[in-house]
C-alpha cells in the first residue's frame, strides 16, 4: 500500500489556524507600534519645533530690547517699536562712536536710528526691519506686550497654538505661553 | 512553489527597504534638531563670554591694572592701528589707558561650562577711545568690545530650523566677523558687544533737595528732574514739563527743624521722586512718585573760604564792580570782595566770554559781606561762562538775577554759600523768572518765594519752598566732577554687532 507524500506535507487545519493567529498577532503588533512610534515622533518634532520658535522669539527680541534706545508700544494693535542706534553705515560696515550734545553716544557722524518692530501678522510671528518684514516663528495665537516702565524693561507674552493635536481626551492644551522681560541696557546706560 | 518564495523574499525586502528609510528620516530629522539644539545653546552661551569680556574692559579702566590681571601672567597688550575684525594678536605689554592711536587688547582666562553645546567659552576685549571727545571736565570715554566665542558642535551645516540662521548667524566654515576660515574647521558661535564707557565722579548732586533739617513746601509748585545733557530730556538744554523726568529726589539728615519746633512738611506738594529722611515722618507727601524711605544719613561737605596766595587774586570794591573779565578753565580769574556786593534795580554785573574756546572761561569771586542783587538788577554772563560765587554774608537775589547768553545750564552757575562768621545766615530767592544753578549752603536757611522756577540743584540747611515756585533737578550735575578726579566708568551705550556683513544681513 502507498502512502500518500501530498497529504503528508500538507498542514493540518490546526497549524493553519495557529500560524495565522500568530502571523496577526505580531502584524497587529508591528503596524500598532509603528503607528505609535510616527505619533510619538510627529509629537516629538513637533516640540522640537515649537521649542525652537519660542527660544528664536525670545532671543531675537531680548537681543534688540538690549541695545535699543527707546521702545513704545501700540496696545491696539499689539505691536512693539524699538529704535536701535545706527550701528551700520550704508555699506554695512561698523561706524565709530561719535558725541552728540543731544543725543549723547551716537554712530557716525550723523547718527540716526532704524526702527525694529514686532508683531504678530496671522499665524506668523514679525519682526520688521525698517520696513521690511520677516516672519521669525509660526503657529502663533497671540502676541501681547505689557506696556508697564518702558523706560527699564518690557515684558511679552507670545502664545503659540499646540501643534500636535492628535491626542485622545480632554485633548491638547489651547496653547503654549512664554514670557519674556528684557532689561533695556542702552536705553538705561542713556538716562 | 517556487513564484511564492520570491514573492516572500520581495516583500520582506521592501519592508526592510521601507523601514529602513523611515528610521533614517527619522534618524536625520533627529539628528537636524540635535544640531539645532547644540546651535542655539552655544548662540546663547556666547552672549556670557562677550558680556564677561566687557567686564574685563571695566575693571581694567576702573583699577588701572594692565598687568598680571590674574596672577597668572597674563597681560594686555597695545597695538598702534584700527580695531580688528578678528582675534587681536601681536603688539608690546600694555601698561596705561591707550591713546589716539592705538588699542589695548586682552584674552581673558576661558570660562568653564558644563551640559549641551561646548563646555568652554572663549572670549578677547579691545578697548580704545574712538576718537571720542573729552568731556565738559577734561575726561576721556572708551570704546570696549567684547567677543565670546563657543564651539558648536555638530556637523558644518545649518539646522532644519531654517529661521533660525538669521538670527544666530553660525559660522560653520568662515567666520561671519573677520571672513577668515573658521579655527580647526568646528562650527562656532560668536557674539560681539560693543559699550561706550565715560567716567562718573562721586558727586554731591544726585537730588534736588539735599536738607541737613527741615523742608517745607507749599504754594502748588512741584519738584521733578530733566538732563540738560539729553535732548530726550530737555529743549535745547532747558527744563521742558513735556520731557519731564522722575529723579527729582530729595532727603533730609532730620526732618525736624533745629529748635525741634517745626516739622517737614510738603503739604500734598507732587514730587516726581523719592524721598529719604531721618526723624519724624515727613507730613502730607500723598502725591509724592517715587518711594518714601527712612532712616537716611549722609555727610553734607561743608564748603570753606579759598585760601589764595597774595598776589593771586584781583580785589575789587563793595558795590557792584560793573565788569568782571574771566580767566581761562586752567587759570580762573579770582576776585575778592571784602564788603558788600549789591546789585540794584537797573544795574547790571557783566561777565563776559572773552578767551577763545567753548569751555575756556572761568571766573571765581569771593564775597566776604553780603550778596544781593535786588529789583530789575542782574548778571549778564557770557554764553558757556562758569562764575563760581564764595560767599560769606546773607543772600538775598531774585529768580531772573542770573542771565546767562546762549544755553544756560545749572553747572555754569555754581554759588558755595559757606557763611563764614555768620551763625544764622540765610540765603532767599524771590519773585519770578528761572533761576538756573546750584546752591550749596549747608548751615544757610533757604527761602525761596515768589514763582521762581529753579532749575538745577540745592542743598541747605533748613529749605523753605513757598509762593508756588518748583524745582527741575539737572541730572547732568551728577557728573559733576569737583576736583576734576574721575571716578568709575558708567555705560554710555550699549549695542550688540550681530551682523553677517557676507550676507549681507545687518540687523
Amino acid at each position: 500500500m502507498k502512502i500518500s507524500r501530498q497529504r503528508r506535507l500538507g498542514l493540518t487545519l490546526a497549524e493553519i489556524t495557529m500560524s495565522l493567529t500568530c502571523g496577526g498577532i505580531i502584524l497587529a503588533a508591528v503596524i500598532t507600534a509603528g503607528v505609535a512610534l510616527q505619533r510619538s515622533f510627529a509629537a516629538v518634532e513637533g516640540y522640537s519645533i515649537a521649542e525652537g520658535d519660542q527660544l528664536r522669539i525670545q532671543d531675537y527680541i531680548a537681543m534688540d530690547c538690549r541695545r535699543a534706545v527707546s521702545a513704545t508700544v501700540n496696545s491696539t494693535t499689539n505691536t512693539l517699536t524699538l529704535t536701535v542706534p545706527n550701528y551700520y553705515d550704508a555699506s554695512g560696515n561698523p561706524q565709530n562712536p561719535t558725541y552728540s550734545s543731544t543725543y549723547g553716544i551716537q554712530y557716525g557722524s550723523t547718527g540716526g536710528t532704524t526702527t525694529i518692530k514686532y508683531y504678530r501678522s496671522g499665524s506668523n510671528f514679525t519682526r520688521e526691519v525698517a520696513g521690511v518684514a520677516k516672519p521669525i516663528a509660526t503657529n502663533v495665537s497671540t502676541f501681547t506686550v505689557t506696556a508697564q516702565d518702558l523706560t527699564s524693561s518690557v515684558t511679552c507674552s507670545i502664545t503659540f497654538a499646540p501643534r500636535f493635536t492628535n491626542l485622545p481626551g480632554p485633548g491638547p492644551v489651547a496653547g503654549t505661553t512664554v514670557y519674556c522681560n528684557t532689561f533695556l541696557r542702552n536705553a538705561i546706560a542713556r538716562q | 512553489m517556487q513564484r511564492e518564495e520570491g514573492s516572500v523574499l520581495m516583500i520582506a525586502m521592501l519592508t526592510i527597504t521601507i523601514i529602513t528609510l523611515i528610521c533614517a528620516t527619522s534618524l536625520y530629522v533627529i539628528s537636524q534638531d540635535s544640531t539645532a539644539t547644540t546651535q542655539t545653546t552655544a548662540w546663547q552661551q556666547a552672549l556670557a563670554g562677550a558680556e564677561a569680556a566687557v567686564d574685563h574692559g571695566i575693571n581694567a579702566l576702573n583699577t588701572g591694572v594692565w598687568t598680571n590681571v590674574t596672577g597668572n601672567n597674563d597681560n594686555w597688550y597695545t597695538v598702534t592701528g584700527s580695531l580688528p575684525t578678528s582675534k587681536p594678536r601681536g603688539g608690546s605689554t600694555a601698561n596705561a589707558v591707550p591713546g589716539n592711536d592705538n588699542y589695548n587688547y586682552y584674552f581673558p582666562p576661558s570660562l568653564s561650562l558644563q551640559g549641551e553645546a561646548c563646555n568652554s567659552v572663549s572670549m578677547w576685549v579691545t578697548i580704545d577711545n574712538a576718537n571720542l571727545p573729552l568731556d565738559t571736565n577734561g575726561n576721556q570715554a572708551y570704546r570696549i568690545r567684547g567677543t565670546g566665542q563657543v564651539g558648536a558642535p555638530g556637523p558644518r551645516r545649518v539646522s532644519n530650523q531654517k529661521m533660525d540662521n538669521d538670527l544666530r548667524k553660525i559660522s560653520l566654515i568662515y567666520d561671519r566677523l573677520s571672513g577668515a576660515a573658521v579655527t580647526g574647521g568646528q562650527p562656532m558661535a560668536t557674539r560681539r558687544i560693543e559699550v561706550v564707557v565715560v567716567p562718573t565722579a562721586q558727586s554731591m548732586w544726585v537730588r534736588g533737595l539735599l536738607a541737613q533739617h527741615q523742608i517745607q513746601m507749599s504754594g502748588g509748585g512741584w519738584i521733578d528732574s530733566f538732563d540738560s545733557s539729553s535732548g530726550f530730556k530737555s529743549t535745547n538744554g532747558l527744563y521742558d514739563v513735556t520731557k519731564r523726568q522722575s529723579h527729582g529726589d530729595i532727603a533730609t539728615n532730620d526732618s525736624v527743624s533745629a529748635d525741634l519746633k517745626t516739622f517737614s512738611d510738603l503739604r500734598n506738594t507732587y514730587v516726581y521722586g523719592s524721598i529719604q529722611y531721618s526723624g519724624p515722618a515727613i507730613k502730607n507727601i500723598t502725591n509724592v512718585q517715587g518711594t518714601v524711605s527712612t532712616p537716611f544719613a549722609t555727610d553734607i561737605p561743608i564748603p570753606a573760604d579759598p585760601s589764595w596766595a597774595s598776589g593771586t587774586y584781583t580785589t575789587v570794591a563793595a558795590g557792584n564792580p560793573g565788569t568782571l573779565n574771566p580767566g581761562t578753565k586752567s587759570h580762573p580769574a579770582l576776585y575778592k570782595m571784602t564788603g558788600n556786593f549789591t546789585v540794584p534795580g537797573g544795574n547790571v554785573l557783566n561777565i563776559p566770554a572773552i578767551n577763545p574756546g567753548t569751555d575756556n572761561n572761568y571766573v571765581t569771586l569771593w564775597v566776604k559781606g553780603s550778596f544781593t542783587i535786588s529789583g530789575s538788577g542782574y548778571v549778564n554772563q557770557g554764553a558757556n561762562v562758569h562764575v563760581t560765587y564764595y560767599l560769606d554774608g546773607d543772600v538775598t537775589v531774585s529768580g531772573s538775577a542770573f542771565l546767562q547768553a546762549g544755553t544756560a545750564y545749572a553747572s555754569n552757575n555754581q554759588m558755595i554759600a559757606v557763611g563764614t562768621g555768620n551763625t544764622t545766615p540765610t540765603l532767599t530767592v524771590s519773585g519770578s523768572g528761572n533761576y538756573i544753578g546750584t546752591i550749596w549752603a549747608p548751615i544757610y536757611g533757604i527761602t525761596v518765594s515768589g514763582t521762581a522756577n529753579l532749575s538745577g540743584a540745592f542743598i541747605g540747611n533748613n529749605i523753605n519752598i513757598s509762593g508756588g515756585a518748583s524745582v527741575h533737578y539737572d541730572e547732568a550735575l551728577k557728573n559733576l566732577i569737583e576736583g576734576n578726579s574721575t571716578g568709575n566708568f558708567a555705560f554710555a551705550s550699549w549695542f550688540e554687532d550681530n551682523s553677517d556683513p557676507a550676507r549681507g544681513i545687518i540687523y
